[in-house]
């Protein structure tokens, strides 16, 4: 992740929407935010490291859900992810804490505007995104048994609130015996052509 | 209640399940079969070294009833839903089944009695049989790429010669026309057992493993490794064998055993990465099944530098059928009879029925026990030749053979106690 704005720099702090906000002019929400059950991130010592943040950002930021908060301590404000945050429905305010230490604070307003990004002809990994009937999993393009082995991971991974659509190229038939040893279900959905879609779902215990 | 899934296009990828049923279930019988088979031959089978008899109608039994009838049936169901392809018809899989079968069975009772007329009559279903496995197959790979593709083709371009070359050594019992029988069955033998079976046991891995192990799928780089190393081996073990050379001969073994070490290292790591938590016994027979070809590989470089006693070629006989293949077929076998069965559940369209829900544990233990004690007992008996020794392993391998019967039919049973209460359950008011 790059900035342009460092410490000690006169930055900006952007809204989602690309109001500028100061510390003066925070926004509404802040003042109910859930900071106990946001999910953290803390992005100093990525970049102390010199590793780039910004995938690990992203995949803790998809499954929060509509409503759910988001932390990023940083050692800057870093402002291109605030543009980032937007496109996945997050409303961002930074506030400077200390010298070199920046928290955003991040609340979920809405699903992502943005489609799934569009699949290269060899993906390595699915594609996860929250909508408003669940988590999504796309794994097409994966060979098997990829696809089984995806949805398995999500399913186990726990971050879902126990529905989630899997986007296929096909049936996935070594899919379902690995859902009922889990208790989980299968029920198609109308999908895309070429594409099989199915919502699966926890039963209950 | 869970609901019941629609498997829609997956249908047509998903074979009768009287197929598989046919297959694997000819394969629980002839293993039940081949491991007391060896207690008969127990006094010949150290110094076998090829031609008719019962030492031969035992290892056949294993070859074409156990492990021909599992390679067959799971590549001709895996294969279909791993590459995203059509079934074969229900109409050729029964015609495979029926010759492989009728050709197995008179080949077997032809070497028993060295029956010539019986091993003639053998050549023409086995062909048949072979042919249309082979075109299937061919079929199914058509429009893939990657190294599945190539493990897969050049293990039916294998099978393909050796089944030509059985025809050959059948017919040449009557009419003695080709200039050395035993290196043509040596030759047989080397492309049956590597050049097919070996070769289709490591592509097919790079699929099952991760599968049944929640695992990522290997990289490529690694497999191709193994590929080419497996292909040079071969290449020289059946030169070497061809011209009589045997450091060529033991070079081809020292190059698989480097395959095996590839392949062994691949698929280790994948397993290392897996999801599912626990083991189940299937994953003790795929390490018994890698420990077995390793040493079955540097078995077969000694025996060819001449530097192991006679028993040795029989050593490496048992290490490769008993030890390497039939361990880890039985082991996917312990995956996929219940995977199946779920999934025909699911194609059924009644409550889906979780795969260890079918599983008697108990038979597993028994099969597990018997067979690692039977493969030790004979594959010991075998090289300081002691009949009793190969006998008590027989005696051992057959209870293990009878612990995976009762394993299937458990599968079986509970499959069918499944399917008739769910039909009862939809039938009644609710």
């Amino acid at each position: 992740m790059t900035s342009d704005a460092r410490e000690g720099d006169v930055c900006p702090r952007t809204g989602a929407a690309g109001a500028v906000r100061t510390p003066a002019n925070p926004p509404h929400w802040l003042q109910s935010f859930d900071a106990a059950g946001a999910a953290r991130i803390d992005v100093r010592p990525h970049l102390a490291a010199g590793r780039e943040p910004l995938d690990d950002i992203i995949a803790l930021a998809c499954p929060v859900r509509v409503g759910g908060t988001l932390i990023i301590d940083a050692p800057f404000d870093p402002v291109p992810l605030h543009a980032v945050l937007a496109e996945h429905g997050f409303e961002t305010f930074a506030e400077r804490i200390e010298a070199g230490h920046w928290r955003v604070w991040c609340l979920r307003q809405r699903t992502p505007k943005v489609s799934p990004p569009a699949r290269d002809p060899a993906p390595s990994a699915a594609t996860v995104w929250r909508g408003d009937d669940g988590v999504h999993i796309d794994v097409r393009g994966l060979s098997a048994p990829a696809p089984l082995v995806e949805i398995v991971r999500l399913i186990e991974s726990g971050n879902h609130t126990g529905a989630v659509v899997a986007h296929l190229d096909r049936d996935p038939v070594h899919l379902y015996p690995e859902l009922a040893e889990r208790n989980w279900s299968a029920t198609r959905l109308p999908g895309d052509a070429n594409e099989v879609r199915l919502r699966l779902t926890r039963a209950p215990a | 209640m869970l609901s019941p899934v629609s498997l829609g296009g997956a249908k047509h990828r998903l074979l009768p399940e009287r197929i598989p049923a046919l297959f694997f279930g000819t394969a629980v019988i002839a293993h039940v079969i081949a491991w007391a088979a060896l207690a008969f031959v127990a006094a010949e089978l150290p110094y076998f070294a090829g031609g008719p008899g019962p030492v031969l109608a035992a290892l056949h039994t294993l070859t074409l009833g156990v492990l021909l009838c599992t390679a067959f049936g799971a590549s001709l169901q895996m294969l279909p839903v791993a590459l995203g392809q059509s079934a074969p018809t229900e109409a050729v899989c029964l015609v495979i089944f029926a010759t492989l079968v009728t050709g197995a069975a008179l080949l077997i009772a032809g070497f028993a009695v060295a029956g010539v007329t019986l091993m003639a009559g053998a050549a023409l279903p086995l062909v048949v049989a072979v042919a249309l496995y082979v075109h299937e197959i061919a079929r199914l790979l058509r429009g893939s790429a990657g190294p599945l593709h190539w493990f897969v083709r050049t293990a039916i371009i294998a099978l393909g010669v050796a089944v030509l070359l059985a025809a050959a050594l059948a017919a040449n019992y009557s009419l003695g026309f080709l200039p050395d029988h035993g290196l043509f069955a040596a030759l047989h033998a080397t492309l049956a057992g590597f050049g097919f079976m070996g070769l289709m046991v490591l592509g097919l891995s790079q699929i099952l493993i991760p599968m049944f192990a929640i695992a990522e799928p290997p990289e490529e780089p690694p497999l191709w490794r193994a590929y080419a190393l497996a292909i040079a081996a071969l290449a020289l073990a059946l030169t070497g064998q061809g011209a009589d050379l045997a450091p060529l001969t033991a070079a081809g073994a020292t190059l698989g055993f480097l395959a095996a070490v590839q392949h062994v290292q691949t698929m280790r790591a994948v397993v290392a990465k897996r999801l599912r938590r626990r083991m189940g016994p299937e994953f003790i027979l795929l390490g018994a099944s890698w420990v077995a070809l390793l040493l079955a590989l540097l078995a077969a470089t000694a025996a060819a530098l001449g530097l192991l006693p006679a028993t040795s070629a029989a050593l490496v006989i048992i290490l490769v059928l008993y030890g390497w293949l039939l361990s880890i077929l039985t082991g996917v076998l312990q995956r996929i009879l219940p995977f199946l069965a779920s999934m025909q559940a699911a194609r059924a369209q009644v409550r889906p029925l979780a795969p260890t829900k079918l599983v008697d544990e108990r038979a597993l233990q028994v099969h597990l026990y018997g067979h690692l004690a039977g493969l030790g007992a004979v594959a010991a008996g075998t090289a300081v030749a002691v009949p009793e020794l190969i006998i008590a392993g027989a005696v051992a391998g057959t209870v293990g053979a009878l612990g995976f019967a009762w394993f299937a039919l458990t599968v079986l049973q509970r499959t069918r106690r499944h399917l008739k209460t769910h039909a009862l359950e939809r039938l009644s008011p609710s």
